[in-house]
């Protein structure tokens, strides 16, 4: 992978918030930086033992204060370190979306994916989706000085 | 019987530790099981890392988890257990001694590089210029270096030097920041004195290069092994399934079964029992990345015979397209066109017939490895004609040679969670064996006064990492530093070059003294792997290990964002600053202990659960064994035969003579249990005998051992309408009572493999041919035929089934969509091979009716709170790597409960379910506590949400207060019930939502934050 093509230069960086499980996502998140894979430097990771810990408020908190964009994720269905955490994540991320959109908050920047502690390359890629998404829709409505 | 008896002389002062052989999955997991009964391990391992075979595969059936995934926490936690020494690269030597007192030799072949001082970084594989061995952990597909970590999950996570390559040019010694490399390590002998040894050598993939029909040489032809690894996103493609001579997408791929199975030629008879069902996983795992390929299967049978595994087959088929093809195939043909022809015989059709493939890949049978031979040879231990470790079906965990235990594949061909129970059951009497030396060799914590800081305002120090040059040549650390100091409550902050060396934790201890610090920040890499190590060193300058936490800037970004140092570093310190943030807020969290009552109960007499409780009781342990039948038994009261010259009645008399002379045991006859309550270490019940007296019960763990019985086919084959149609375990009766007639014909697959139960009962192919022969030894003149679908003589049993065929047993195929029909005394079948229409006389018609779970397993599920899967048996915490477990800690499963099982199989997992239990009643005092939910009765309202939400049963309402009640020793901390409470009651500890959002406030700018 080629460094540069992760960022043209003075492109505006988004800040996206990932909640991210300590077995599988973040491990994911481990994988990529050992396997080198390039990202742009757009998450700030917060590490939860497991997906099922983020209460559905936390995506529409981070908006609040002022995150671009919010990626939250877990285990595969069916891996889940604690039985099935995970599908509870599933179950209450729809609500989270529709918090998201009562908000005014475009679904873009908001992003629910499993990821596996093997797969680093599908986390950077999966960052790379979601920075592309929400640079193209700008900095969040609810960020501080936006309109 | 004498094995049994001579298990139980225990050996008089032994040693209290234990020789594991063999790093895999297996041996791991019986390290860990003895490690957590109260015995020092050594577990020896010949590569650099301990892991195995598992650690190399993409996926495991059925459930399709990903095999690192699950593998590798279990790697690091056995690499961190401070009573288990691992001993990489290294063989055994020599042995010698008595079960008990065993002195074994170690050769330790050098790494070159120096394990304490190697912080895993890499540099030295970056400096190494000669890139030309083969990549062993990706079979040989792509090349590594002379200097190389096999794979990025290695447990010790440490480079190696392969010193059979390396030329010494010394590129990586001047590298290396630790000065890690010695280029002129010699090896080394140690000899290390054990009371025990287990043996879990393991199994490798059949070599498939002599077998020349199959053309491995070809570039296209690739072992399953190999497929494993090119399939796996971590792996030489990425995941992306290529052709290697000129990396096409294969678009038609076809496997091969049996390479080095079920094969006279070459000696390996035997079926390898897993390939079936891994070939089937890798078709899926094809079909899924590329819908418009075709997968076809060519085997003679398709064997899925494990718990859930004919669901998958059958998923495989209908939803994934996969094309089963019974077949044999004679060659595999290279074309000029570059493709390959594949030329079998089509069993279904009778034909020759060839098909065009892109791709093939050989199932490998599995084989023991060379290097166990020898070991067997050193240590006496007997191997059989197959190469495999030799037991007895009574004892499939002893070798012939007392205080020498085996387990996994090197036992016998077995998939991951038959290999981890016998890791268990192994473990379970090795501990039997040495349960007088318990805890004498075992380290426990030091304890180290803890500095209260409750009241003490935060002063935290943050230590930022340089890695080397990992961290330091994208992220500008001096800044870090110098930002990290301007942030609240931050007392002291300095930079290291390796942060997790053993200097730089003096310098902490002696800073947090000084300093008076009283929370620690590491700016480094990740916490899955290093958080252990700083929490430890800060418990030992007096700090409760909570008050530690890590920021991650190499893995999540300076090894992610090369190209821009600035933007890089800017990160950095927004992720200490919500570092900073979190540590201010966090609190010391205490764990408890909570007693253990030491005695066990196990469920069901029936040969898993007498086993089970002679197990625990071998151990020194108190057993209530409860059976609701007038006798003990189970299902051997109804067998007659068992294969390998077991008289079923004496070995069920010998075990119940046993079970009644051990004073350690009570049992009770014809009782019921009637309410269960408790958690691990401490459960209550009551039990009532057949004459309504009440009894309550103490005990710290539960082995559900309910078994199974034979289905009643009522409405298939005439089964109830005519006499003479019988069941399996009817015949068994038949012929124990004497000569049986002279026609028998047995259809399989009854009740069974068809919508309305899927499953497949993987006992009665076995069963039927047992019989079968049994039935031709009192007359062979006899005429025996079994109407089958596919044979599923799976592992040794093949064996078995050649012996019936010899014997003249007949074998008729029929197609699932044209069952055969009872007519009177005749039996009609369309046989697939000839494609003729048989008319069989039958004197007798036994049915291959499966084996469900006990009636009354549903309440007994209720009873404990455990789930019943939907083919209603048990169901186990993780099918793969807990398969004697049940998700609520401190009740376990063995035997048929789980699935339909064969004698030495029940034997095998009863054993593991003892030792499993006894490892908690080995224990004084279970911890609870640390990081766990814990609820503020202030906000709770008692809605009990939470209650439905915990996966382990680890909440209640107090019946008192009304509120939610968390049992510390159950609760696992995943957090799901403080998501789930409405009111912000229920919180999970160190994960709380103060700190989370204090994080969350963090995350944006550093010009808001400081006003900078």
């Amino acid at each position: 992978m080629n460094d540069d093509d992760t960022k043209k230069n003075d492109e505006w960086v988004p800040k996206i918030v990932a909640f991210c499980c300590n077995w599988c996502s973040y491990g994911g998140a481990d994988a990529a930086g050992m396997g080198r894979f390039q990202q742009p430097a757009s998450i700030r990771i917060i590490r939860v033992m497991c997906s099922g810990r983020i209460d559905p408020t936390y995506p529409i908190l981070a908006f609040m204060e002022g995150a671009d964009g919010v990626l939250v994720s877990g285990c595969h269905i069916g891996d889940c370190h604690y039985i099935d955490g995970n599908y509870k994540t599933k179950n209450r991320y729809p609500f989270v979306e529709e918090m998201v959109s009562e908000l005014g908050i475009e679904p873009e920047r908001i992003m629910l994916e499993w990821i596996s502690a093997s797969e680093g390359e599908k986390f950077a890629e999966t960052v790379k989706k979601l920075t592309e998404n929400v640079r193209k829709l700008g900095p969040s409505p609810l960020k501080p000085g936006v309109k | 019987m004498a094995s049994g008896n001579e298990s139980k002389k225990k050996p008089g002062n032994p040693i209290g530790s234990v020789l594991v052989v063999g790093g895999g999955i297996t041996g791991i997991q019986a390290a860990m099981d003895m490690s957590d009964s109260g015995f020092k391990v050594y577990l020896v391992e010949k590569t650099p890392t301990i892991g195995g075979r598992m650690a190399q595969l993409d996926k495991t059936f059925p459930t399709m988890d990903c095999s690192i995934c699950i593998l590798s926490p279990k790697m690091v936690e056995a690499g961190r257990d401070e009573n288990i020494e691992l001993l990489t690269l290294s063989e055994i030597s020599g042995v010698e001694g008595e079960a008990g007192n065993f002195n074994v030799r170690v050769l330790r072949n050098p790494r070159y590089i120096k394990e304490d001082l190697c912080t895993g970084c890499g540099d030295c594989a970056t400096a190494c210029p000669y890139v030309s061995q083969p990549h062993e952990f990706n079979e040989g597909i792509i090349l590594r270096g002379n200097s190389y970590m096999p794979f990025p999950q290695a447990v010790p996570m440490k480079y190696t030097i392969d010193g059979s390559h390396c030329v010494k040019c010394g590129n990586c010694s001047a590298t290396c920041g630790p000065e890690a490399i010695d280029l002129y390590q010699k090896p080394e002998e140690i000899t290390i004195n054990v009371g025990s040894i287990i043996l879990s050598p393991g199994i490798m993939p059949y070599d498939p290069s002599t077998l020349t029909n199959y053309s491995y040489w070809h570039p296209d032809v690739v072992t399953s092994m190999e497929l494993e690894r090119l399939i796996n996103a971590s792996g030489p493609t990425g995941g992306h399934v290529i052709r290697p001579s000129d990396h096409a997408t294969p678009k038609r791929i076809g496997f091969i079964q049996c390479v080095g199975s079920r094969d006279v030629h070459i000696n390996r008879p035997i079926c390898s029992s897993v390939c079936c069902t891994y070939a089937i996983k890798e078709g899926i795992l094809i079909r899924e990345h590329d819908p418009d390929s075709e997968v076809s299967i060519f085997g003679m049978d398709i064997r899925t015979h494990g718990k859930g595994f004919e669901a998958f087959a059958n998923r495989g088929e209908n939803d994934y397209g996969l094309n089963y093809l019974r077949a044999r195939v004679a060659e595999v043909k290279p074309n000029r066109d570059g493709t390959l022809t594949v030329v079998y015989e089509n069993l279904d059709k009778g034909e020759v017939e060839e098909k065009e493939l892109d791709l093939v890949v050989l199932s490998g049978g599995l084989q023991t490895y060379p290097e166990t031979t020898e070991l067997a040879k050193e240590m006496g231990v007997d191997i059989n004609e197959y190469g495999f470790l030799s037991t007895h079906i009574e004892n499939p965990l002893e070798t012939n040679v007392p205080g020498i235990y085996v387990c996994g594949a090197a036992q016998a061909p077995h998939d991951i969670p038959e290999s981890v129970a016998l890791a268990s059951g192994a473990a379970g009497k090795a501990a039997a064996l040495l349960s007088d030396a318990r805890g004498t060799l075992f380290k426990k914590k030091e304890p180290h006064p803890e500095i209260d800081v409750s009241s003490q305002e935060p002063r935290i120090g943050v230590f930022v990492c340089h890695c080397g040059t990992n961290i330091a040549s994208v992220v500008d650390v001096q800044k870090l530093v110098e930002y990290a100091e301007k942030l609240p409550n931050v007392a002291y902050s300095t930079r290291s070059t390796y942060a997790c060396s053993e200097d730089v934790q003096k310098v902490m201890k002696e800073a947090i003294k000084e300093r008076k610090l009283n929370r620690i920040i590491v700016a480094a890499c990740t916490p899955r792997t290093h958080e252990p190590l700083f929490r430890e060193t800060i418990r030992e300058a007096g700090l409760n290990p909570y008050l530690f936490e890590f920021v991650n800037i190499r893995e999540h970004c300076s090894w992610i964002h090369r190209g821009d140092s600035g933007e890089a570093t800017d990160k950095a310190r927004e992720l200490i600053r919500m570092g900073v943030a979190k540590s201010r807020l966090l609190e010391a969290l205490q764990t408890d202990e909570v007693g253990v009552t030491k005695k066990g109960l196990v469920l069901g007499g029936g040969v898993s659960g007498m086993t089970a409780a002679l197990d625990v009781a071998a151990q020194g342990f108190q057993v209530y064994l409860i059976e609701r039948g007038k006798e003990l038994g189970g299902l051997l009261n109804s067998i007659s035969t068992i294969s390998g010259g077991l008289d079923p009645a004496e070995f069920k008399n010998d075990l119940i003579e046993r079970v009644k002379n051990e004073p350690l045991i009570k049992c009770f006859i014809g009782a019921n249990l009637k309410s269960v309550f408790g958690y691990v270490g401490n459960f209550n019940a009551v039990v009532e005998d057949a004459g309504g007296d009440q009894e309550e019960l103490e005990f710290g763990t539960a082995i559900l051992a309910t078994g199974g019985i034979e289905l009643k086919p009522e409405g298939h084959y005439k089964y109830g309408e005519q006499k003479n149609v019988v069941t399996q375990l009817e015949l068994e009766k038949i012929l124990g009572e004497g000569k049986p007639p002279k026609r028998v014909v047995m259809i399989q697959c009854v009740a069974q493999r068809i919508p309305e139960r899927i499953s497949c009962s993987r006992i009665c192919c076995i069963q039927a041919v047992k019989n079968a022969i049994r039935v031709k030894e009192f007359d062979p003149d006899a005429q025996v035929s079994i109407i089958y679908r596919d044979m599923r003589a799976y592992g040794e049993w093949e064996d078995l089934y050649t012996e019936a065929i010899s014997k003249g047993v007949i074998f008729i195929r029929f197609d699932k969509n044209s069952p055969p029909e009872v007519e009177g005394s005749e039996v009609v079948v369309e046989d697939l091979g000839s494609k003729e229409r048989l008319r069989l006389e039958a004197d007798l018609v036994v049915l291959s009716s499966p084996m469900v779970s006990s009636p009354g397993t549903d309440d007994v599920g209720k009873l404990f709170k455990v789930p019943i899967g939907s083919d209603g048996f048990f169901m186990e915490a993780h099918p793969k790597l807990r398969p004697v477990d049940f998700a609520t800690d401190g009740v376990f499963l063995c035997g048929s409960a789980h699935s339909p099982k064969l004698l030495g199989e029940c034997i095998g997992q009863a054993s593991a379910a003892a030792g499993r239990a006894c490892a908690i009643l080995s224990k004084d005092k279970l911890t609870a506590g640390g990081a766990i939910a814990s609820v503020d009765e202030e906000a709770c309202v008692g809605c009990a949400i939470c209650v439905d939400m915990c996966p382990y049963g680890a909440i209640g309402i107090n019946s008192e207060s009304g509120f939610a009640q968390v049992t510390g020793a159950v609760c696992k901390g995943c957090g799901t019930c403080a998501a789930a409470c409405p009111t912000g009651a229920m919180a999970q500890l160190h994960f709380n939502s103060r700190q989370i959002m204090a994080q969350l406030k963090n995350v944006m700018s550093i010009e808001d934050a400081l006003g900078v």
